[in-house]
């Protein structure tokens, strides 16, 4: 039986969430991209509306991730609220270059760990410093044991070793609650 | 049942798994697990290192771990598709937002049962609703989320183009159609509204709720 583990991808608007999707996912992506308008057209040309899905499965393993992406705007958190249910691990995708959308984010990160209380991987995007992608995780408010990932998410070597991190949070997650259980 | 990382540390000197098998948990466990994992970070921060280290071992990731490439085009859906019954002929964008106010207004005068009028950008921002509606900045993006999923469900049941969303409620209808390729538009009405009507009145504005130049 295969053993499934649903991810929660959010972060801000233009952060890398749905690049991150594409990069991994090993069946087609579900994504409702749409044309940007207004202000948002400046920063990038599409955006997601409702969702990206897409999944990733462990080689000669019982194990699947189920990537839900949600929107970045403050309009979509009504999706976040609809995709939050039942998480395993929150992936929190932030672009290190825009300053500007971190006190938000901080914000929204927060919120998320107190409302969900699951482990949560902080992929720093368009950052090649672990120490600084560090930094800015802890000041966004994750805890001193959320793995952190320094990543470049157009590259899709960089979306994998998120991945990585996902599966190796979701193993000592369940390592520590074994060990409570014994 | 097993979570393992033997896909992580399948190849070179590092290679083993023995330690890194743990069995998984019934879902009944999971709930107990979510709720007393943030507790014990401590210990886990100490095991992940434990973990990564033998991850780290080797580089890069090979074997099981590369994903095959997805799919060019995802979902067979990258941008919206323009409905064929409300086909826009200039894709020129203008401003006319005073006109597209009338237009909404107009309809909800005309048809009989229709009580309101929201025209959005297929991204989720309001661009004008008529005079009966709040003003209520989520509504637009709910529309246009509703419609992301709409399109993605049309391809899923073998369809190309999105024609138009029914909403079918206890209170009435709301339906929502794409308007050229950039907008969308969501009429609340009563559930006996004459659609024939109302399709056909849309069809007459959807050059200028497109906001395409005439």
């Amino acid at each position: 039986m295969i053993e499934t583990f649903k991810i929660l991808v959010t972060g801000p608007f233009a952060a890398g969430k749905t690049s991150m999707i594409q990069s991994v996912s090993q069946t087609m992506v579900i994504s409702t991209d749409v044309v940007t308008s207004g202000e948002e057209s400046e920063i990038k040309s599409h955006t997601t509306v409702a969702m990206d899905f897409g999944t990733y499965q462990l080689d000669n393993d019982d194990t699947r991730l189920l990537l839900f992406g949600t929107p970045g705007q403050p309009r979509f958190r009504f999706m976040t609220n609809i995709l939050k249910g039942d998480v395993d691990v929150v992936a929190f995708v932030i672009d290190a270059a825009a300053i500007e959308t971190h006190a938000a984010a901080g914000v929204e990160l927060r919120a998320l760990l107190r409302d969900l209380r699951v482990p949560a991987v902080v992929a720093v995007n368009r950052c090649d410093d672990i120490t600084v992608a560090r930094r800015l995780a802890r000041s966004l408010g994750a805890l001193d044991g959320e793995a952190v990932v320094a990543c470049q998410l157009i590259d899709p070597d960089s979306g994998r070793e998120v991945v990585v991190e996902i599966l190796l949070t979701l193993l000592a997650s369940m390592e520590s609650t074994e060990t409570e259980v014994a | 049942m097993y979570l393992s990382t033997r896909n992580l540390i399948a190849s070179g000197p590092n290679a083993r798994e023995t330690t890194t098998r743990l069995p998984c948990t019934t879902p009944s466990d999971r709930t107990a697990r979510k709720s007393s994992r943030r507790r014990s970070g401590c210990r886990y921060v100490f095991r992940m290192e434990k973990v990564k280290a033998v991850v780290d071992g080797f580089t890069p990731l090979t074997g099981g771990f590369v994903p095959p490439r997805p799919p060019a085009t995802p979902g067979g859906w990258t941008a919206p598709s323009i409905a064929p019954t409300m086909t826009v002929e200039s894709t020129r964008v203008t401003v006319d937002l005073p006109a597209s106010v009338d237009a909404l207004d107009e309809l909800v005068e005309q048809v009989e049962g229709t009580h309101g009028a929201l025209l959005a950008s297929v991204d989720g921002l309001g661009i004008a609703r008529s005079s009966s509606m709040a003003d209520e900045p989520s509504h637009a993006a709910m529309v246009a989320a509703a419609v992301g999923i709409a399109h993605q469900l049309a391809s899923m049941g073998g369809g190309r183009n999105l024609r138009q969303l029914v909403v079918d409620h206890d209170g009435g209808l709301m339906i929502v159609w794409p308007i050229g390729s950039q907008r969308v538009l969501a009429v609340l009405a009563a559930s006996r509204v004459d659609q024939r009507q109302l399709r056909a009145l849309v069809q007459r504005h959807a050059g200028l709720l497109a906001g395409a130049s005439s």
